[in-house]
């Protein structure tokens, strides 16, 4: 297998793979309550586009993976995400500009308390079997959800919902808990089921012939192969230009980029090797949108371990690393140094002005010698009898990063700290390092972002299911419990930044890389916006592209 | 001959049972947990995981799990997926089963039919130059991992060319790249051995008899040589065929065939423990199916395996 990276991802389905592109996916969660204003991070388009859209053709998409079910239940995996996306509709989406965009609801409506949201409904909305869109379908999706015996996929974003009312076909009142911001993001946006007709099939069969409310309807599935979708002539918005949209798998990264060089394919989902992009880009026959991920590439630390325990020992592993030479050497410049755990992507929250670790191997020593780690007979620092050693996990077969891995082993030689490296199975590794079995690994993960909201309860709180350091800090834990009550969007702003010079200073893991997001539609698919934030956002509006065969 | 086949029969079941005894053991205590995998990336609490791994019966313990599948493969049910949760396991594998199948035949017969008459005839034209061609091509065959020739393949006649689709399986040129790549190492391996028995053959006394007695040469080599060259070749083809998946899962990954290797493959990755099994079941019988007809083909092919 020439391409592990791919495999990699397809291994256990987690996205701690590179590409974290789901994940990005609603960023800037209150970008309905911030706006975003336009940034270096926004990918420009300067070809204007023919304003005549032509109906027909094929758009071809390229997954790495099979598809194995297309409920809204199993969006986890891009490749499943993107075909449910255009046959599904939540009340609200997170569109490609992180903003938010009423899609089955015209309008929403907060208390001043912010417990309670009222929706008004679309009315004219059908889903493809023909029955009527109506807040029962509303009720009875959220309420699946929260019922624990479907063991939903979903139920955490339920947590803080207490009620779900409809007192009319067109209105929908939700109840919360304790107030949450983050539940227009997380709740408004699920996907609606169709009630009679998921009754009628359960949730098994329905995830091999779904019917929605979106643009496109289920036409045929062969996970190993491909899912095609035709447009549904009903739709709400206008019928689709394009006829059918159609995902092929097509695991290896080569073959993804031949079907793209060759022209069979017009869109990768999955994302394709450093070089190919640079090919690709060059090649002038493909719209190119390069943004940045939500996700970081990261080494994380067990700050438990005797070793790495100590807050200076791991700003002195920091310091030691040239971390621009490796976006430059490993990733071709795709990529730009992290500051801390959130992504420039999530730009209402990003907080450049934390503290800097910049390349500089001498005061790393300084720092080590500091905290009375002084160096012993065979080279390694020790103190105590503890020496300065750690054993550092890599996925198997993880050729693209395993060289960050390789270099950093050798400059923290320089300052006299001994790393090992290891392989492992990438479920074994993230499990060991949420147990704090392993030392330390490298891999990429969203620290808030995901969801498009900073919050990063799961991964950055005390005992969180996703916490890969066992870290713990009072005050970190305080401002993410108040940071999703905060109704106050600048507030909460401040709140998120606060957070991130505290990582910043605290190190729980070593934050090297945000990597870019390349995405590529061929010349010939028409109707893309000029400027896009978050590429993966686009899919849902396939409906609005067109195919100009002449082009 | 009947006690015979009763005995491999017999000998077959019992590795049946330990194979997928064995099997099952590793897949159950391979690290990883398939209730994260499902839900991905997406925000958890440990409660939510628990509600999962209830609903998937992971929780249950190893004699519990095991028993659950001997027993339900007792009444001929294979049980359904989890990675398509729901999805009856014997329709996967039936559908991937048959892709494969395709492919390996395909490629079997293709190499059969150019490495048999080329190894007989580098043989008995030794040290010409078509024997250094086919010896050094074989050796080649081996030597170069087949997923790059296929990839090459693409690179040259999917993108240079333009004349074949880099992947899928929709059309009859989808075909091509694929067989043929992997009908390479096939043909070699076959070339290679069809040679070296073909030479040893040509050396036996029953051959000088024939030569001595004015036999034309094609009928030896037709009658006596081919027929007793093939035996060694005919065990390799049984093995080769038995060992479909190895060979075939790179192959199915590199141009994206719907087959039972990659099949295999996201079984193992999503820790699909039924569908490991199913596919591991099925292997074995394979093998062990193929062994029992070699063992058999033999028979027809030589009298004196017959005595026995």
């Amino acid at each position: 297998m020439t391409n592990e990276q791919d495999r990699i991802s397809a291994i256990g389905k987690i996205m701690a793979s590179h590409t974290d592109r789901r994940s990005a996916l609603k960023a800037a969660a209150a970008a309905g309550l911030i706006p975003v204003l336009g940034s270096a991070a926004v990918a420009q388009r300067a070809a204007a586009q023919d304003a005549t859209p032509k109906t027909g053709g094929t758009l071809v998409l390229l997954g790495q993976d099979s598809i194995e079910s297309l409920s809204p239940e199993d969006t986890g995996e891009t490749v499943q995400w993107v075909p449910i996306s255009n046959m599904f509709e939540g009340l609200y989406m997170v569109n490609e500009m992180y903003e938010l965009e009423p899609v089955l609801a015209d309008s929403y409506e907060p208390s001043e308390d912010g417990l309670t949201y009222t929706f008004k409904l679309k009315s004219d909305v059908t889903f493809h079997n023909g029955d009527a869109f109506t807040s029962a379908d509303v009720l009875y999706t959220y309420n699946w959800i929260m019922d624990e015996a479907n063991a939903s996929t979903r139920l955490a974003n339920f947590e803080l919902v207490e009620t779900v009312e409809a007192p009319d076909d067109t209105t929908v009142v939700v109840t919360l808990k304790e107030a949450d911001v983050t539940f227009m993001v997380n709740v408004a946006t699920v996907y609606i089921y169709p009630e009679a007709y998921h009754t009628e099939t359960g949730e098994n069969d329905f995830k091999v012939a779904p019917v929605g409310t979106g643009p496109y309807e289920f036409g045929e599935l062969n996970p190993q192969q491909r899912v095609v979708l035709n447009a549904y002539e009903g739709y709400y918005r206008g019928r689709a230009n394009i006829d059918s949209l159609q995902v092929d798998v097509v695991p290896e990264a080569a073959g993804r980029m031949s079907a793209l060089e060759t022209g069979q394919a017009d869109n990768s989902i999955w994302g394709l090797n450093a070089e190919d992009n640079t090919t690709l880009k060059e090649s002038g026959e493909f719209t190119v949108f390069e943004t940045k991920q939500v996700a970081t590439n990261h080494f994380p630390l067990n700050n438990e371990h005797p070793f790495l325990k100590e807050k200076e020992v791991r700003q002195a592993l920091l310091w030691a690393l040239d971390r621009q030479a490796f976006a430059d050497e490993i990733f071709l410049g795709q990529a730009t140094v992290a500051t801390s755990n959130l992504s420039p992507a999530i730009e209402a929250y990003y907080n450049p002005d934390v503290a800097q670790y910049s390349y500089d191997p001498e005061k790393a020593k300084e720092l080590l010698e500091g905290a009375g780690w002084v160096e012993g007979s065979d080279g390694v620092r020790e103190k105590d009898g503890v020496r300065a050693a750690f054993t550092m996990m890599v996925f198997q077969g993880d050729t693209q990063r395993r060289p960050e891995a390789e270099v950093a082993q050798q400059w923290w030689q320089e300052i006299g700290v001994e790393c090992t490296l290891e392989e492992g199975v990438v479920s074994e590794i993230l499990g060991g390092l949420r147990e704090g079995e392993y030392d330390a690994g490298l891999f990429n993960w969203v620290y808030g972002g995901s969801n498009g909201d900073p919050d990063a309860r799961d991964t950055l709180g005390t005992g969180g299911a996703n916490n890969f350091f066992q870290f713990s800090n009072e005050e970190v834990d305080q401002l993410l419990g108040d940071g999703i009550r905060e109704l106050d969007p600048e507030a909460r702003v401040e709140m998120y930044k606060r957070i991130q010079e505290i990582i910043a200073e605290e190190v729980p893991f070593l934050f090297l890389l945000n990597l870019n997001n390349i995405t590529f539609y061929a010349n010939r698919v028409k109707g893309l916006p000029a400027e896009v934030l978050q590429a993966d956002n686009l899919y849902p509006k396939v409906y609005q592209f067109w195919i100009d065969e002449e082009a | 001959m009947i006690s015979y086949l009763i005995k491999r029969i017999l000998q077959g079941g019992l590795v049946l049972f330990m194979v997928t005894f064995f099997t099952f053991t590793v897949m159950y205590f391979m690290p990883g947990d398939p209730a994260r995998t499902m839900v991905g990336q997406a925000r958890v609490t440990e409660a939510q995981l628990e509600l999962i791994r209830n609903k998937w019966n992971l929780n249950d313990g190893f004699l519990e799990r095991y028993w659950s599948w001997i027993s339900n493969l007792a009444t001929g049910d294979l049980g359904t997926s989890m990675m398509r949760p729901g999805q009856p396991i014997k329709d996967m594998i039936q559908s991937a089963s048959w892709m494969t199948l395709q492919l390996t035949t395909l490629a079997m017969v293709i190499s059969l039919l150019i490495a048999v008459p080329v190894g007989v005839l580098a043989a008995t034209k030794r040290n010409s130059i078509l024997d250094y061609i086919s010896t050094f091509g074989s050796t080649l065959g081996v030597a170069i991992p087949n997923y790059w020739i296929g990839i090459m393949a693409i690179v040259f006649f999917s993108v240079n060319l333009g004349w074949l689709p880099p992947y899928g399986a929709d059309s009859w040129r989808a075909y091509i790249l694929p067989v043929l790549v992997l009908s390479i190492e096939e043909m070699a391996a076959v070339m290679r051995l069809m040679r070296g028995t073909t030479i040893e053959v040509l050396g036996q006394d029953y051959v000088k008899t024939a030569e001595a007695k004015g036999l034309h040469r094609n009928a030896i080599l037709t009658r006596h040589v081919v027929r007793n060259a093939l035996l060694p070749v005919i065990t390799l083809i049984g093995y080769r065929m038995a060992f479909i998946l190895s060979g075939t899962i790179v192959i199915e990954t590199v141009f994206s065939w719907p087959g039972l290797g990659q099949l295999f493959f996201d079984a193992i990755t999503n820790k699909d423990l039924q569908v490991v099994q199913a596919i591991v079941l099925l292997l074995t019988c394979i093998v062990v199916l193929m062994n029992i007809i070699t063992d058999m083909m033999y028979a027809v092919i030589d009298p004196r395996v017959r005595v026995r």
